[in-house]
């Protein structure tokens, strides 16, 4: 391939799609991203199209957890019934993003791939504990997207598919916040979930978020919440340890930080009441 | 496989066609839509994914077509609004239904979002499960949020697609509008859907600097591009390079020359056969800028020693109105409130994208543009290119919403230089980007106020002293601040009045009238200082503002009128009555009512004149018509004035409403009237009374502007008489010589104007045509005139039905069309008042009053609109439904402008240049079920009473909000207001 031309090709398999971005070809599936810096900005490269491989439309919920393939769109996993019930933490995230046909184009892979500062499904997808499959010339290998979201998309490597754990009782919850309620650039977003024991004490409890700096877990509020009773004074304290916690980056748009922070904390506030009530 | 440079072949089956095409492989699905296969009714807005205009069903899924590449959408079926009808059964029936109800509801004003939206609507309602329970209105929300609609507030389309949801019927309407069904089926041409094979496409570079000098300008490495047919600079200006509106001053080039003023300066041009090309090229032309300091506050240029942006002045408008003693009314005040009131930028954010297309028509340059001032266009673009009027034609049917944006000349004559250039179409389509960042804005406001009242809160005094940013040009600011003038006391009445109203260059964007024309801020300044006196004398908002409602009307010498009917107290005990007790207010959030009365003009300024033809006619095949000149912005005007004939005629059937070019080419009548083009004497004459007139509407604010305040008011007092009677000789003797003639200097259509105009032009020719069809009749028939009267099937003798002519009959007769032009002018009046100097006004003002409750999130700064209830005077509901229509878009416009549309301005440049982050409202966010309440005084100016309508809704809302925000959270916010200030204000009320 020439520098500075422009290639596209649809791949029928996964292998193919893998042999071709060992070659450097970068993958493209909805387009949301791709489509305009190529058409507007002019990026070259070779573009390999894996929208239509079957393979990677699965979409599957059982005892071993839920597999989601690497170009389901952002609008199923938004109404899927499965999903909605276990992992609403994702469901949500993902009906929170863009408008409908953004949902319908746009797929969980290429939200995960591009991981642009104000992404949807990261949060969701920490405090879920997901790990992606990836596959390479080498063959599969499995992150978790912790890992995934810090270094990128691995040389070489083609994001097959998103695997969740079973939920083995885990609660999860999501909310975006932006200054419009369709089509809206997210200012915050707010992740948590967690598990109990018997007597009711959070177990392995996440708190993610997104929108100050790039997706991260919270590790110190985590800490404050694991092994307490999810009480309201514990929900205010934890509160105002999340919004203090993430370090910010200035991106030299407004909102401001203050403000950026207030919304982390109320975004917590209200995941965590939510939990309780359906715990109640 | 397919590489650039090679074309790609693919397969699409458009609407049931199958073909096979060779495309460009890195082009949008849309863009080969709509530029290779002629599926006009695929839109484009914003290309990134916002706006939906541009939604397709894509193997059956509705998808946005500007951000799937072509060669991903090889071997699919698309369908366009164009296709729903031949798509199977279910899906067709669903469609011709939702068709049925938009069609009888008037859901759309421009319609450039409507095809688009009907995809995904007809889609949504199809896979509703037959026997389940219909969408309700919130489902149908959410459903369709990726929609954008700029002109209606969403409620009407989304009652649309309810009712059809649920299979109801229709609501009864009216002869249904031949517009609205060209929209809704997308089969109408908007100025950038115009294309030909082999076109070429232009690109602006626009300044780099808000103020810098340019030392010097290398293109020579953008020519040499391959594909660049030409880059052109101001040295390719064959005429004088004068661009922009030039009817107060010449001050704004074309294409810059030694310095730039603005980021919205254009450098240069450049014509490209790709549009690579011509963006390879924009990057390669070499600008030498010396950069200067930039005035970035009117208040930073009216410091003395502030540098002069255009060579004089800085203030280029200045007007004082003086009612009064105002030293005396504060001498017998016992309180006083003061305040300082601003508002920002706001982009017009017209759903169609600014452009068109041109070319060479034989030895005619043809454009096809958005445009309400046509004739402006055409003249800048003969100034510049140095071409006689008569080689220009405007094409200039209809505009993807304007909302005051194509008052001014806008992109026409870059075009129109870049056709004369390269002898070849071009199409000249400015990204939202561009326009985001470039184009001219919203003036912003600024404005300090002093009020003096009693104890009992009678208003005795206000000074005022208000500002509108010009950016670096003159414009059309001067008048707006002839407007801020006249109603610088919005709805109220002050018995000593001194304020001063200036227009300000900086070197901010250039400013626009948008919606509104100055109203808007204007009332939003006095309107605030009226809420904080209620709340420091402690009094219920409307009792006060009831107290000192404006009682008086002027005529046109600006003495009161009699038994005025101002409707002020009406609009606000309907609006008190129906928002009733307060509602209910989510846990933990603030409420807040707000109430706002509003007093905004239509129709022009008494002492201007405003000429505006119309014909009503009888084809051979018995069909009605009404033509006028009037663009379609979406306001739906010439279906309003056909509507009015076939009431005047008591016909059978709504008349077709057509765009009479005549009046665009020969805008002395006579082409209109006679059918044959003036002559070259007549048209030299037609031409001194327009720059005679033109002088004269320049006059009180450019002239005064060089003397020093108290020097103007002397001015004023000692030439209103004789600049009154020089004024209206020169529009007597224009209308003796001309009795057809429009006044081509002004637009076509602005300030709520175009009903009261064309409607009064359209009725005053359907009585000329009874005149003439009756005279006819009886010389057919025998029988004298009085004998005879109209009915809707042709001319019968009263007495006896039985002898009667058939309309298509006495076509026929009188040479294949009978018809009669009609004329409407506003009544004569002086400017000024003689003796004070003041301003006369407007013919007339709008009166309405806006209520809201709503209630803000402490933490978020998230508003909730629970209740939204307007009151409007229209003087005559004509067509209820599109004056619903008007008003809730409106409505929608000014929550934007109040709440989401916050431009982040930082030297200058617009920061948030998509439609990601210039927010314009969804069907998320506009208020839900606002009730809409018209009153009917019959006081209004034009037909059958009626007053205008679109504009006084966009100057009510954002106030009302304003002050529901001010009574929740205790600070009154300049607009737009984010949720972080909201939030910030919250804050700091509950730590206080």
């Amino acid at each position: 391939m020439q520098a500075g031309s422009f290639q596209y090709v649809r791949a029928r398999t996964a292998d193919e799609a893998v042999s071709l971005i060992a070659s450097d070809a970068v993958v493209i599936a909805g387009g949301t991203v791709l489509s305009p810096e190529i058409t507007r900005e002019g990026r070259n490269g070779c573009f390999v199209d894996i929208a239509k491989i079957a393979s990677l439309r699965e979409l599957r919920v059982d005892a071993r957890g839920a597999t989601i393939g690497t170009v389901v769109s952002n609008d199923e996993i938004s109404q899927h019934p499965d999903l909605l019930r276990d992992y609403a933490a994702l469901a949500s995230a993902a009906g929170f993003i863009g408008n409908p046909h953004v949902r319908r184009a746009g797929t969980i892979g290429g939200n995960l791939v591009w991981a642009l500062p104000r992404a949807c499904l990261p949060p969701a997808l920490l405090v879920l504990d997901a790990e992606v499959n990836l596959r390479d010339a080498g063959g599969a290998f499995t992150q978790p997207v912790s890992q995934f979201l810090e270094n990128g998309l691995p040389p070489h490597a083609l994001l097959t598919s998103v695997q969740l754990p079973p939920p083995a009782g885990r609660l999860s919850g999501y909310v975006k916040y932006a200054w419009r309620h369709a089509t809206a650039m997210a200012l915050v977003l707010v992740s948590v979930s967690t598990r109990r024991d018997s007597g009711g004490a959070l177990v392995e409890p996440r708190v993610a978020v997104g929108g100050l700096c790039g997706a991260r877990r919270l590790l110190g509020t985590e800490k404050g919440l694991a092994g307490k009773k999810l009480e309201e004074s514990l929900i205010a304290d934890v509160a105002a340890r999340a919004a203090a916690e993430p370090p910010f980056v200035e991106a030299g748009t407004p909102p401001g930080e203050t403000y950026r922070r207030r919304l982390i904390a109320t975004g917590v506030r209200q995941l965590l009441r939510e939990i309780r009530s359906q715990i109640s | 496989m397919s590489e650039s440079g090679e074309l790609s072949t693919i397969r699409l089956t458009i609407n049931g066609r199958t073909v096979e095409l060779n495309v460009h492989p890195r082009a949008t699905l849309r863009d080969v839509l709509h530029g290779q296969l002629d599926c006009s009714e695929v839109k484009l807005a914003c290309a990134e994914g916002v706006c939906g205009a541009c939604t397709v069903l894509v193997d059956g899924t509705p998808l946005a077509s500007c951000l799937k590449l072509v060669v991903q959408a090889d071997g699919s079926e698309i369908t366009t609004v164009a296709g729903l009808s031949s798509l199977d059964p279910r899906v067709a029936s669903v469609h011709e239904a939702l068709r049925k109800q938009m069609i009888a509801r008037e859901c759309f004003q421009c319609g450039y979002c409507a095809p688009g939206l009907v995809v995904e609507a007809t889609h949504f309602l199809a896979r509703q499960a037959s026997g389940g329970a219909p969408p309700d209105e919130a489902t149908v929300r959410k459903a369709l949020a990726g929609h954008i609609c700029r002109c209606t507030g969403y409620q009407q389309i989304i009652e649309a697609v309810t009712a059809t949801g649920a299979g109801e019927e229709p609501p009864p309407a009216p002869e249904p509008r031949a517009d609205e069904q060209e929209k809704i089926d997308g089969v109408c041409l908007y100025p950038t859907d115009h294309v030909c094979p082999g076109y070429l496409v232009g690109r602006v570079l626009w300044s780099k600097h808000a103020s810098a000098l340019i030392t010097s300008i290398d293109i020579s490495e953008a020519a040499a591009v391959p594909g660049v047919v030409r880059v052109l600079t101001f040295r390719d200006v064959p005429g004088k390079n004068i661009g922009g509106e030039a009817l107060f001053a010449s001050d704004q080039p074309l294409l810059a020359e030694s310095r730039v003023r603005c980021l919205g300066d254009a450098v240069a041009l450049v014509a490209a056969e790709t549009d690579d090309a011509a963006r390879q090229a924009l990057e390669r032309i070499k600008i030498g800028y010396q950069v200067q300091p930039a005035l970035l506050h009117p208040l930073k240029s009216l410091e003395s020693g502030a540098p002069q942006i255009g060579g004089h002045d800085n203030t280029i408008a200045q007007f004082t109105q003086m009612d009064g003693d105002i030293d005396q009314g504060f001498r017998d005040s016992e309180l006083f409130v003061e305040g300082t009131y601003e508002c920002g930028i706001n982009d017009h954010a017209c759903m169609e994208r600014e452009g068109g297309f041109g070319r060479w028509d034989g030895d005619i340059l043809e454009v096809t543009v958005s445009s309400l001032a046509p004739h402006a266009a055409r003249e800048s673009i003969a100034r510049c290119l140095n071409l006689p009027q008569e080689r220009i034609r405007m094409n200039t049917p209809r505009m993807g919403g304007s909302f005051g944006k194509y008052l001014m000349p806008g992109v026409e004559t870059l075009l129109a230089l870049l056709v004369y250039h390269v002898k070849q179409p071009v199409r000249l389509i400015l990204d939202r980007e561009e326009i985001l960042a470039r184009r001219a804005k919203r003036h912003p406001f600024w404005g300090k106020y002093k009020l003096g009242m009693k104890k009992d809160g009678t208003f005795v005094a206000l000074d005022a002293d208000v500002i509108a940013d010009s950016g670096p040009y003159v414009s059309l600011t001067p008048t707006i601040i002839a407007v801020y003038s006249d109603e610088v006391t919005g709805a109220y009445h002050f018995p000593n009045l001194r304020s001063r109203a200036r227009g300000v260059l900086t070197n901010n964007l250039l400013s626009s009238p948008m919606r509104g024309f100055g109203s808007q801020q204007i009332n939003f300044g006095v309107e605030c200082l009226v809420a904080k006196a209620a709340k420091l004398l402690g009094m219920d908002p409307v009792e006060l503002r009831q107290k000192n409602y404006v009682f008086a009307r002027v005529d046109s010498q600006g003495n009161e009128v009699p038994d005025p009917k101002i409707a002020l107290l009406q609009t606000a005990d309907t609006v008190v009555q129906r928002l009733g007790a307060r509602p209910s207010i989510p846990a933990g959030w603030l409420g807040g009512r707000g109430i706002a009365s509003i007093k905004c003009k239509y129709g022009y300024p008494y002492g201007m004149v405003d000429r505006f033809l119309a014909r009503v006619g009888v084809e051979q095949d018995g069909r009605f018509f009404v033509e006028s000149d009037v663009p379609d912005s979406g306001t739906g005007i010439l279906a309003g004035a056909a509507r009015l004939v076939a009431r005047n005629l008591k016909l059978s059937a709504v008349p077709e409403s057509r765009l009479c070019t005549a009046i665009i080419d020969d805008p002395s009548g006579y082409l209109f009237a006679h059918g044959k083009s003036a002559s070259w004497l007549r048209r030299s004459l037609y031409r001194l009374y327009e720059w005679l007139q033109g002088i004269q509407a320049a006059k009180p604010m450019m002239i005064i502007v060089h003397f020093s305040e108290s020097g103007a008011a002397w001015f004023l007092k000692t030439f209103a008489r004789p600049a009154n009677f020089l004024d209206s000789l020169i529009n007597r003797l224009k209308s003796y010589s001309f009795p057809y003639a429009i006044d081509s200097f002004v637009p076509r259509t602005s300030g709520s104007r175009g009903m009261l105009m064309v409607g009064a032009a359209a009725v005053d020719a359907a009585n000329q045509f009874r005149t003439e069809a009756l005279k006819l009749g009886s010389r057919l028939l025998g029988v004298p005139v009085d004998g005879l009267e109209c009915t809707s099937a042709g001319v019968a003798d009263v007495k006896s039905h039985e002898s009667r002519i058939p309309w298509a009959e006495l076509a026929r007769r009188a040479g294949g069309t009978l018809s009669a032009i009609g004329r409407a002018t506003i009544p004569p009046g002086n400017l000024l008042v003689p003796g004070s100097g003041n301003q006369v006004g407007a013919i007339d003002h709008m009166f309405a009053t806006h209520g809201v409750d709503l209630a803000v999130n402490p933490e978020t700064g998230e508003v909730k609109i629970l209740h939204y209830v307007a009151c409007q005077d229209v003087g005559n509901a004509l067509n209820p439904t599109a004056i619903r229509g008007q008003i809730l878009g409106a409505i929608a416009m000014g929550l934007g402008q109040a709440l989401m549309e916050k431009a982040f301005v930082k030297d200058g440049a617009v920061q948030n240049v998509s439609m990601h982050d210039y927010l314009l409202p969804s069907m998320l966010d506009v208020p839900v079920d606002p009730e809409v309440i018209l009153l009917e005084s019959g006081d209004g100016r034009g037909p059958a009473g009626a007053k205008g309508v679109g504009e006084a809704g966009a100057v009510a809302s954002p106030v009302a909000i304003t002050h529901a925000l001010f009574d929740a959270l205790g600070v009154q916010f300049a607009i737009p207001v984010t949720p972080e200030e909201l939030s910030q204000a919250a804050v700091l009320r509950t730590a206080s």
